[in-house]
């Protein structure tokens, strides 16, 4: 199957027409910027339109004798491009003299005019002039006549940025702006204006069109509708695609192979199971093994291999038509959107609606008047009752089918609608239960609680007075963040990332998600009230016990403690005890209690824990048996004391496995008081390895 | 002497409680790793009572009970496939036989000791569920009836419960007698029931694990039950068809996925965990096996430049681990042809791991390239929630569902008082029925959001806190201009039609209670056929339409009647609408071919160009319409050109 050529796409066209000459003053880096903003929103969403960046009063003179104080960049008609950015940034200076509009306008009216003549494909035109509208004093009446004829004549729409009226009210350019607006529907913007609306990236998006789907309420009721997507989690941006770290940063593809990792002895025989290892790992893995032997990696090819399941320990294998039997094709009845029930608003959890977009359905226009009419009714009714459809969903034949819950709504053209959100099944809900939140202790004075209705009432967000969060109108700063970074990277040239994007976090473009300064400012009573120990809410930070991270390692065990005391301390910035600190061994025949015991074996798991990380892991282990041998000896004295001191064998053997292991190699080591003698280390290794 | 030393034991295992913050590690982005394992334990007398038939089946109590278990059983085997987290173990109680042999069991039998599920369990439990003469099964098995202590017991629970799992967050035993007095009568039996019920104690409080007596047996009066229900406080009459019909839900742990610091205002700061109630579940993803020898084989994904390497290249490898070997062999054998399907792995030169590729937008004519580290760097925002304001429930939108919620429960741990000012600000928002809104960072390396904060208060309290919506912003709002088309149209809605809409509505009102996902069913159904040998299971497709059930659908027909009376005819729209409805209400999805406008003949194209649109049509559309309807195209040829007629001869 082909797929029919495409249909060829309209676009628009449009010349930038930027004044930097002498009369623009200050003003030229805020045309500049405007410019920018209008192509940089261009390259960002991918647009079709076509740009052609036209400059008058520049340092840089044109080599046109007719009009040598206008620059035509590139002289064609291009999709924007990082090119026209760059040539902004660093070839357009400010000149001496000013720039000449008429001239620059005519040359992008030519272009215009030029283009169109030649090409089928062009849909709107327009012109955006930059200017404050203090230059121009050079033109003549009839180049303004015939500007204006030619505008109107090939249908350009004009954008005019920078004119302030409140400053700017005569000379020939302005003039011919206020005929442009009068007798062409020309715009005029101010720059505050022109950048409050533009300077910022949007996606690259695309208006879809609606898919016709036919709510099934009975065999006999059949309403044809349409369907929207209307919101979307996180739509997706600009592709970034994954491309080779080579000098050429070429595309790559994927291909996935499936490799076994045999043991093999000298003779490159297989031996045992395959290995469980992955990449970086597996060279690990390999050294390890050591002398007279290796790994063997080979590769699979798909069809030789089956696909495994867990059930509980088992693996269950199965090859790709078995699979097929239990793909659920069964349930896949076709594209449809079926009434499956009606319940209450009130009983749905919030919790349930797991859907990451929200689908809406209106009537569809093609409908009959009594389809409509019941569409209508149906969904008014349901807004009534407060009560949302159920329904059986699946996109396409090939979609498996799930459960919308569709919310009668009324759409901004007041027309009644339903908005469908996925539903969570069974399997989905996890039945999370809570301590209760209310006991004594958490219970609020009626101050506290007086606190906090003040905050509510200061803190209402509403439209009246201007504090009011539209979610609609804020921008993802992550979008914004990575796409300045982007432009910011493809001006340089190079590749290099601003160090400022690094250091600050990313707060800058966190501006619009901060709360209102003026609020928090008019609440700052309450806020003191709250922040009160006594009356207020007091709340006390936990700091966090880090375990210590050693440098190096000392001489003997003591000095070893020491070392871990003293990060310890650090970490929670207390001062040295006083009183003399005995040495581990003395301090371990000496414990009686459970205080007593247990730092030291804090101590003892922070043993197992660096021999884990570190390569020296023999000395360590060592120290920590040898604690061990102590603790256990100064443990025989009390039965407590026994007992912990078995759960603490128990506790390094679940949790230091590599630890388990190296004292089965032992020759003597050390077994807690009660429960298995034998084989304490090794016996339960061999049940526990194969399930993590 | 003994309930002393039971006492202290007890009594010094809770201090233990107060466990030191270092316990809990908390990485970088504020997870919490702790142990998230469930432990069952069934203990199913093995009296004689519980072998008597009775009940309508005839059936032994004993072998019901097996059969609810090995249910149970599939269920935990099919849920662990994402994962391990739940061990079973079945012991049966009164035994003449014990097992394991060891001083610490006396007349009872380890039938399942405790485990992660597998397919021998679950077809170990079966065949005593399926087991055609059950006495001799079960005098075969387990020698035959004795009285055991079932302190004993429970002590050995809770030793092996300690032993294979340390910080379990659930540990459930389930004593399963058809028997009122388990512990017989007498002095004996009370001294054994006092022994047992100090072992309870200690399982609930120390262990913090659920004790239930469910009861099998005879249905007796209540007063009978005085025993069990000293043993079970909440012992209930039908406990065990609960056992039987509970379908088994995956246990999680209340552990949250985050720890988020939560500012009300600049100063005052709580801490809450952030939760997930629901999220989709999926099939889980295969491992691969080499269809021959069943044994593992890993996938991986390599990446590698679009044009195809030369051959060459492939030998001059050294960063690859297989030809690292210097085993020229390897790679001879390579080259002659392989029809066995394994070969040995070779990575080419020029192929990368995915940690090593870079990433690059293709932008205005250019590739902009960054490395990984650069994106994760700009991908980086403060993490936590901030408070912006309130806001009454009712602005929130329906249409503008974004992703699922999150839940907030607040986090002593790491500050302490949050509770106290969580509480407070649930209870003035649920009464005064306001949202807060927040931002929202869950991790340092995900997108920051705007979310609202929907109080939830239970009946019984269990899930009371703040459900966490999210808000769409401006880049979640799909472009609506289509939308936005739609005209208005009248609602002419009589007060019949009315009626009977209102009508049915009410009737097909239920509570909602969520369904089992057919799909994951079937792949379950699939897991226990392969696992146990069993024979295939029926799945039940659970979200059928209601009318596909012919009483669901007879009971609405009067309602359907009279809304067919009010309206008209129902079936699809008018014109070529309903052609369409049928083809879209059928399994295939046709191609709607433009030619559908066209054929609608000279009203359409005034509407069409009129809206503007005409260019969307095809040129032998523009034509076929325009000359349906007289309008002279003169010498147009392009297709802008008779678009421009047209419009013209409209006067738009």
């Amino acid at each position: 199957y082909q797929m029919p050529p495409k249909a060829k796409t309209l676009h628009d066209i449009s010349c930038v027409v930027v004044d930097v000459g002498e009369t623009m003053g200050g003003e030229v880096e805020e045309a500049k910027h405007t410019a920018d903003w209008i192509i940089s929103r261009k390259i960002f969403t991918n647009s079709s339109d076509e740009v052609r960046l036209i400059v008058t009063g520049s340092a840089e003179k044109s080599e046109d004798i007719d009009r040598p104080n206008v620059i035509d960049h590139g002289g064609e008609f291009l999709t924007a491009r990082f090119d026209m950015l760059r040539y902004l940034d660093r070839e357009v200076k400010q000149g001496e003299q000013k720039g000449t509009i008429t001239k620059a306008m005519i040359s992008a009216i030519e272009a215009i005019k030029e283009e169109s003549d030649s090409r089928t494909d062009i849909d709107g035109r327009q012109i955006v002039l930059i200017t404050n509208g203090l230059s121009g004093y050079d033109a003549s009446k009839g180049e303004v006549e015939s500007i204006l004829g030619e505008v109107k004549n090939l249908g350009i729409d004009v954008v005019v940025i920078g004119i302030n009226r409140d400053f700017v009210r005569g000379g020939i350019t302005v003039d011919m702006v206020t005929r442009l607006e009068k007798e062409t529907e020309a715009t005029v913007m101010t720059f505050a204006e022109a950048l409050n609306g533009i300077s910022h990236f949007v996606r690259p998006t695309k208006a879809k069109r609606g898919t016709p789907f036919t709510l099934e309420i009975s065999p006999e009721i059949k309403i044809p509708v349409k369907s929207y997507v209307k919101t979307k989690h996180n739509p997706k941006g600009n592709a970034v695609k994954f491309v080779h770290p080579d000098g050429e940063n070429g595309e790559v593809t994927r291909e996935r192979v499936y490799v076994q990792v045999n043991e093999v002895n000298g003779e490159g025989e297989r031996r045992g199971e395959p290995m469980e290892v992955d990449g970086e790992e597996g060279e690990d893995k390999k050294n390890a093994i050591g002398n007279g032997g290796g790994v063997e990696i080979v590769q699979l090819e798909r069809t030789k291999l089956k696909k495994g399941f867990k059930f509980g320990m088992t693996t269950i294998t199965l090859d790709d038509a078995e699979l097929k039997m239990y793909d659920g094709s069964e349930f896949k009845t076709g594209k449809c959107l079926q009434l499956v029930q009606i319940t209450k608003k009130s009983t749905l959890n919030p919790s349930h609606l797991i859907g990451a977009d929200t689908r809406i359905f209106l009537i569809d226009d093609k409908a009959s008047n009594s389809s409509t009419n019941f569409f209508l009714s149906l969904a008014q009714t349901c807004q009534q009752e407060d009560t949302v459809l159920v329904v059986r969903y699946a996109y396409s034949v090939v979609a498996t089918p799930h459960l919308l819950a569709l919310f009668p709504y009324e759409e901004e053209s007041g027309n009644m609608a339903w908005a469908g959100v996925q539903l969570a099944f069974y399997e989905d809900v996890r039945p999370l239960q809570f301590p209760p939140i209310e006991d004594a202790s958490s219970k609020a004075t009626s101050h506290q609680l007086k606190l906090v209705d003040d905050l509510i009432d200061g803190m209402q967000l509403s439209e009246t007075d201007g504090t009011d969060i539209d979610s609609e109108m804020i921008l993802q700063p992550a979008y914004q963040r990575i796409c300045t970074a982007a432009r910011a990277k493809a001006l340089k040239g190079e590749n290099e990332m601003d160090d400022e994007e690094e250091e600050d976090g990313g707060e800058k473009y966190l501006e619009t998600l901060r709360p209102n300064k003026e609020m928090l400012k008019k609440m700052s009573a309450t806020i003191e009230e709250l922040k009160n120990e006594e009356r207020g809410f007091e709340l006390i930070k936990k700091e966090k016990l880090k375990r210590p991270k050693l440098e190096r390692v000392p001489e003997n065990v003591d000095d070893l403690l020491e070392e871990i005391e003293k990060s310890k301390r650090a970490a929670l910035e207390i001062k040295p005890a006083k009183a003399k600190k005995l040495p581990f061994n003395e301090l371990a025949m000496i414990m009686r209690t459970k205080e007593d015991m247990y730092p030291l074996r804090g101590q003892v798991e922070t043993m197992c824990k660096a021999g884990e990380d570190q390569s020296n892991a023999p000395f360590f282990y060592t120290t920590a048996y040898n604690m061990l041998v102590v603790m256990r000896e100064g443990s025989t004295k009390d039965s407590v004391l026994m007992h912990l001191f078995d759960e603490l064998m128990d506790d390094l053997k679940d949790e230091y496995p590599p630890f388990a292991v190296w004292m089965t190699e032992l020759s003597k080591p050390v077994i807690p008081f009660t429960g298995t003698q034998v084989d304490f280390w090794g016996q339960e290794m061999k049940d526990f390895k194969p399930n993590l | 002497n003994l309930l002393i030393v039971a006492v202290t034991g007890a009594a010094m295992e809770r201090d233990e409680e107060g466990e030191p913050m270092f316990d809990e590690e908390i990485d970088g982005e504020g997870r919490l790793f702790e142990s998230n394992k469930k432990l069952s334990f069934y203990i199913i007398d093995g009296a004689r009572e519980m072998l008597q038939p009775h009940g309508e089946d005839g059936e032994p109590p004993f072998q019901r009970a097996a059969r609810a278990i090995s249910e149970q059983l599939l269920k935990v085997g099919c849920s662990s496939s994402g994962g391990l987290h739940h061990m079973l173990s079945v012991i049966v109680a009164n035994t003449t036989s014990s097992h394991p042999e060891s001083g610490n069991v006396q007349h009872f039998h380890e039938l399942l000791p405790l485990d992660f599920v597998s397919g021998e369990a679950a077809v170990a439990m079966k065949q005593l569920a399926n087991a055609e003469d059950i006495s001799a099964m079960f005098a075969d098995q387990f020698g035959g009836h004795a009285i055991s202590d079932l302190s004993m017991i429970l002590r050995y629970v809770r030793k092996v419960a300690k032993r294979k799992a340390k910080s379990t967050r659930h540990l459930a035993v389930y004593f399963i007698t058809a028997n009122p007095r388990p512990f017989g009568e007498g002095s004996p039996a009370r001294a054994a029931e006092i022994q047992a019920l100090i072992n309870i104690g200690d399982l609930r409080d120390v262990d913090n694990a659920e004790f239930s007596c469910l009861y099998i047996g005879e249905p007796r009066e209540e007063e009978e039950m005085e025993c069990l229900k000293n043993i079970d406080p909440n012992f209930s009459m039908d406990s065990f068809e609960e056992l039987e019909t509970i379908v088994y839900q995956k246990a999680f742990a209340p552990r949250p996925s985050s720890i988020l610091p939560f500012e009300i205002t600049p100063g005052v700061q709580l801490d809450v965990g952030l939760y997930t109630l629901a999220a989709e579940t999926k099939r889980p993803t295969a491992s691969w096996v080499d269809a021959e020898t069943e044994k593992s084989v890993q996938s991986r994904t390599i990446y590698k430049v679009k044009a195809a390497v030369p051959a060459e290249e492939k030998q001059k490898d050294d960063a690859c681990a297989a030809s690292s070997m210097d085993d020229d062999e390897f790679i001879e054998k390579d080259e002659k042809p392989n029809n066995s399907g394994v070969k040995p792995f070779v990575i080419a030169a020029g192929d990368r791991h995915r940690s090593e590729l870079k990433q690059a937008i293709q932008l205005g004519g250019e590739k902009i390239v960054f490395s990984q580290e650069e994106l994760a760097k700009l991908k980086r925002f403060r993490k936590g929630l901030v408070l912006l304001g309130f806001k009454p429930i009712a602005s929130l939108r329906v249409d503008r569902h974004v992703d699922s919620p999150k839940f907030i429960y607040p986090n002593e741990k790491t500050t302490e008082g949050s509770r106290k000012l969580f509480r407070a600000l649930l209870e003035r928002c649920s009464a005064r029925k306001q949202m807060m809104v927040c931002y929202m960072n869950v991790a340092s390396h995900t997108r920051p959001r705007l979310v609202t904060l929907l109080p939830s208060r239970n009946s019984d309290s269990s899930c009371d806190g703040f459900h966490v919506v999210q808000l769409p912003l401006a880049d979640d709002c799909v472009d609506g201009s289509e939308i936005d088309k739609a005209p208005k149209i009248d609602n002419g809605e009589s007060e019949e039609q009315r009626a009977a809409t209102r009508a049915l509505v009410r009737k097909l009102t239920a509570k909602f209670e969520p369904y089992e996902n057919p799909n994951l069913q079937k792949f379950y159904s699939m897991l226990i056929e392969y696992a146990t040998g069993e024979s295939s299971r029926e799945v039940e497709d659970t979200i059928k339409p209601f009318f596909s059930s012919e009483r669901a659908l007879a009971r609405v027909q009067p309602q359907l009647e009279a809304i067919r009376e009010a309206f008209g005819d129902l079936m699809g729209g008018g014109k070529t609408a309903a052609k369409r409805a049928a083809s879209a209400g059928g399994a295939a999805a046709t191609k709607r071919g433009k030619m559908t406008d066209g054929d609608e003949g000279e009203a359409d194209i005034e509407t069409v160009a009129r809206a503007g649109k005409l260019s969307s049509w095809t040129i032998p559309q523009l034509k076929g319409a325009a000359t349906a309807k007289g309008i002279s195209l003169g010498g147009a040829k392009k297709k802008d050109e008779i678009v421009n007629t047209i419009e013209n001869h409209y006067g738009v």
